[in-house]
């Protein structure tokens, strides 16, 4: 009974914490432009995340280590130090975006210049890390996140038509703008399959103390946790593609995007939004904050945990604190915050191959797996999807950085 | 007389066998518990592994290895025939051809 | 129990605790006595960051040097012999007590020159 609240739990605050400023702003973007054409990518990259999730913790049931502890056990320091300090990197771009986010939010409602908001919300964001535990964290973020399923009430309100939507699962290039169309597919597919997720998600499996009685759950969880998740990330699409595409509407910034849900729900569709984009990123924030905490404090042997007071954890609170400052001041010196989300995005297509390559060797290593090893199955989607996504990335971004020249 | 090295110098490092031929990267140091000690009885040279510095190539293969593409193969340089000089290159003081190879279809990792 | 010991897969960049359980840090360096006549003895399993960063290259480890002699108590690299191994599997644990030891200067400097200024941290 307790193991099925536990499934339940972690399936819901994995739909409530899927949305984040990455998906909001590709789905809304490729909505808008391309209508459903891009269903595809979503589909895509969950796929991949699934696998991925799963893999994770599995990898932390199994093993006992954490994904980046054992990578550098595996690989030696320096053959780690490279991927290690990408994704650092990309999480520190990708946070910027996510307290962007919630400045943005916070512009709309107010009116007051999202650069403005940087430190207050970077100061916010802190303060609960300093002071709360793993699991207010984890939980109370994601089922605030659950206002993200007004954009599923939406796509009723506003009558979607079943064939239509199907024919967007199908990968077809438009008719022009194809440059654009491929930067926003890999766009979507690096917000979907974000490093920081299975590697926060395989340092929760420790604090959590999952053991081998949580295989079978942690299938679940991650399977339909991230495919209801999933839903609503094509919902935005979809919203999208029915309330601004036909006006003509391009998603440049936030402020369009906010129109989306008028439609639907009138003047509190503008609040719904707001709410929805400040709370999916405030969610995201933390996470990615302790994801990043994480991985320092994994790959130098540091004592870590949420569950610990800062006192006792100085240099994992230490690190979570530096990351957090850094991403606001990005957020402070004014950057486009629409623009530095979709190229997040994009980049972390580009060195998924970085974190997600060596993770694949460990799950095959019957040293740290034992009987639990990848299928042949699992370790072809994985590698095809994180390859075929790395080198789409790397073709899309110069053209994308030319065209809008 | 003895001296102590620092041996995550010379791992990953390429080793030449007493020729001066190329044997491959120092791969691994296979120690045996004496008592309270640690005592080394061989090296492993060859190989696959990312330890000395990141390379794409290396990681290439390495994934290769989960499909089955590819071998591992190098040698087993016995105690008494390794030298490890300060310049932090190993050298192996007898020939390749002396030595007892290996051959495995997957690395046994670093 | 298994005699024999891998250093490179199984000893070198595995997680040490401490007596308490507690994290000390990863074996960063391996110290290893060439004796005439004799097997290879390790002499000594380092944990100190500057170690680490000293595998990718001098340069790297004078950057690394400088910065942690900000927190660095003595400057003397922690070291344990094989000896003081009390368990050997996913981690290393050894039989020591980790509070006062170097790889503690860095946490125990936060402690009081940051955290313990912020309310709450306690």
């Amino acid at each position: 009974m307790k193991k099925l609240l536990g499934i339940t739990l972690g399936i819901v605050t994995s739909i409530g914490g899927f949305l984040d400023v990455g998906s909001i702003a590709t789905s809304a973007q490729a909505g808008a432009a391309f209508g459903y054409s891009l269903l595809w990518a979503v589909l895509l990259g969950t796929i991949c995340v699934i696998f991925l999730v799963e893999m994770s913790g599995r990898f932390s049931i199994v093993s006992g280590h954490t994904i980046v502890d054992a990578i550098r056990k595996r690989f030696g320091f320096a053959g780690f130090i490279v991927p290690f300090a990408a994704t650092l990197l990309v999480n520190l771009l990708v946070l910027a975006s996510e307290l962007g986010g919630i400045c943005v939010a916070l512009q709309l409602l107010t009116g007051i210049r999202f650069q403005l908001w940087a430190l207050p919300v970077g100061l916010a964001v802190w303060l609960l890390l300093w002071f709360a535990t793993f699991d207010v964290v984890e939980d109370g973020t994601a089922l605030l996140g659950l206002v993200t399923l007004c954009f599923l009430v939406a796509i009723f309100t506003l009558g979607a038509q079943p064939r239509e939507l199907a024919a967007g699962f199908v990968p077809r290039l438009p008719s022009e703008e194809h440059a654009h169309y491929l930067f926003i597919a890999v766009s979507i597919i690096g917000a979907t399959i974000a490093p920081y997720l299975f590697l926060f998600y395989s340092s929760g499996a420790i604090e959590d103390k999952w053991d081998k009685s949580f295989i079978a759950p942690n299938r679940f969880i991650a399977t339909f946790g991230m495919s209801f998740g999933s839903i609503i990330s094509m919902a935005v699409i979809v919203v999208a593609a029915l309330a601004l595409k036909p006006e003509g509407i391009r998603v440049e910034e936030y402020e369009q995007a906010a129109l989306m849900l008028v439609p639907a729900f009138g003047r509190w569709g503008f609040y719904l939004f707001v709410a929805s984009l400040a709370i999916a990123c405030f969610g995201a924030a933390l996470e990615l904050s302790l994801a990043s905490a994480y991985s320092v404090s994994q790959a130098f042997g540091w004592n870590w945990g949420e569950n610990l007071k800062p006192r006792q954890a100085a240099r994992f609170s230490m690190a979570y604190t530096l990351f957090i400052a850094l991403a606001a001041l990005i957020v402070l010196s004014g950057l486009n915050p629409m623009k530095l989300t979709l190229f997040s995005m994009a980049i972390t297509a580009v060195i998924l191959p970085l974190t997600a390559l060596p993770f694949l060797v460990l799950m095959n290593d019957a040293r740290y797996m034992r009987e639990h090893v990848n299928s042949h199955f699992s370790n072809i989607v994985v590698l095809l999807i994180v390859l075929l996504s790395a080198i789409l990335a790397v073709v899309a971004i110069p053209l994308e950085i030319i065209g809008s020249k | 007389m003895s001296r102590v090295i620092e041996l995550q110098r010379y791992i990953g490092k390429p080793v030449r066998d007493a020729d001066g031929k190329d044997l491959g990267h120092l791969h691994e140091v296979r120690a045996h518990r004496e008592g309270a000690e640690l005592l080394v009885h061989e090296f492993v040279v060859g190989g696959a592994g990312l330890f000395e510095r990141f390379s794409v190539a290396q990681l290439a293969f390495e994934v290769g290895f989960i499909f089955g593409i590819g071998r591992v193969q190098g040698f087993v340089v016995p105690w008494d025939c390794m030298e490890f000089p300060e310049d932090g290159k190993p050298r192996c003081t007898r020939r390749a051809s002396e030595l007892k190879r290996f051959s495995a279809e997957r690395p046994e990792g670093k | 129990m298994n005699k024999s010991v891998d250093l490179v897969r199984d000893v070198l960049d595995t997680q040490v605790l401490d007596r308490e359980q507690r994290p000390l840090g990863k074996v960063d360096g391996i110290g290893l006595e060439l004796r005439e006549g004799a097997q290879p003895r390790v002499a000594y399993l380092e944990v100190d960051g500057v170690t680490a960063w000293r595998r990718l290259g001098e340069r790297v480890a004078r950057w690394a040097q400088k910065l942690a002699r900000c927190w660095e108590r003595d400057g003397h690299p922690f070291r344990f012999t094989w000896s003081q191994v009390r368990d050997f599997g996913i981690d290393i644990e050894i039989e020591v007590d980790g509070e006062r030891s170097a790889p503690f200067d860095l946490e125990h400097w936060l402690r009081e020159k940051v955290v313990g200024r912020i309310p709450g941290g306690r």
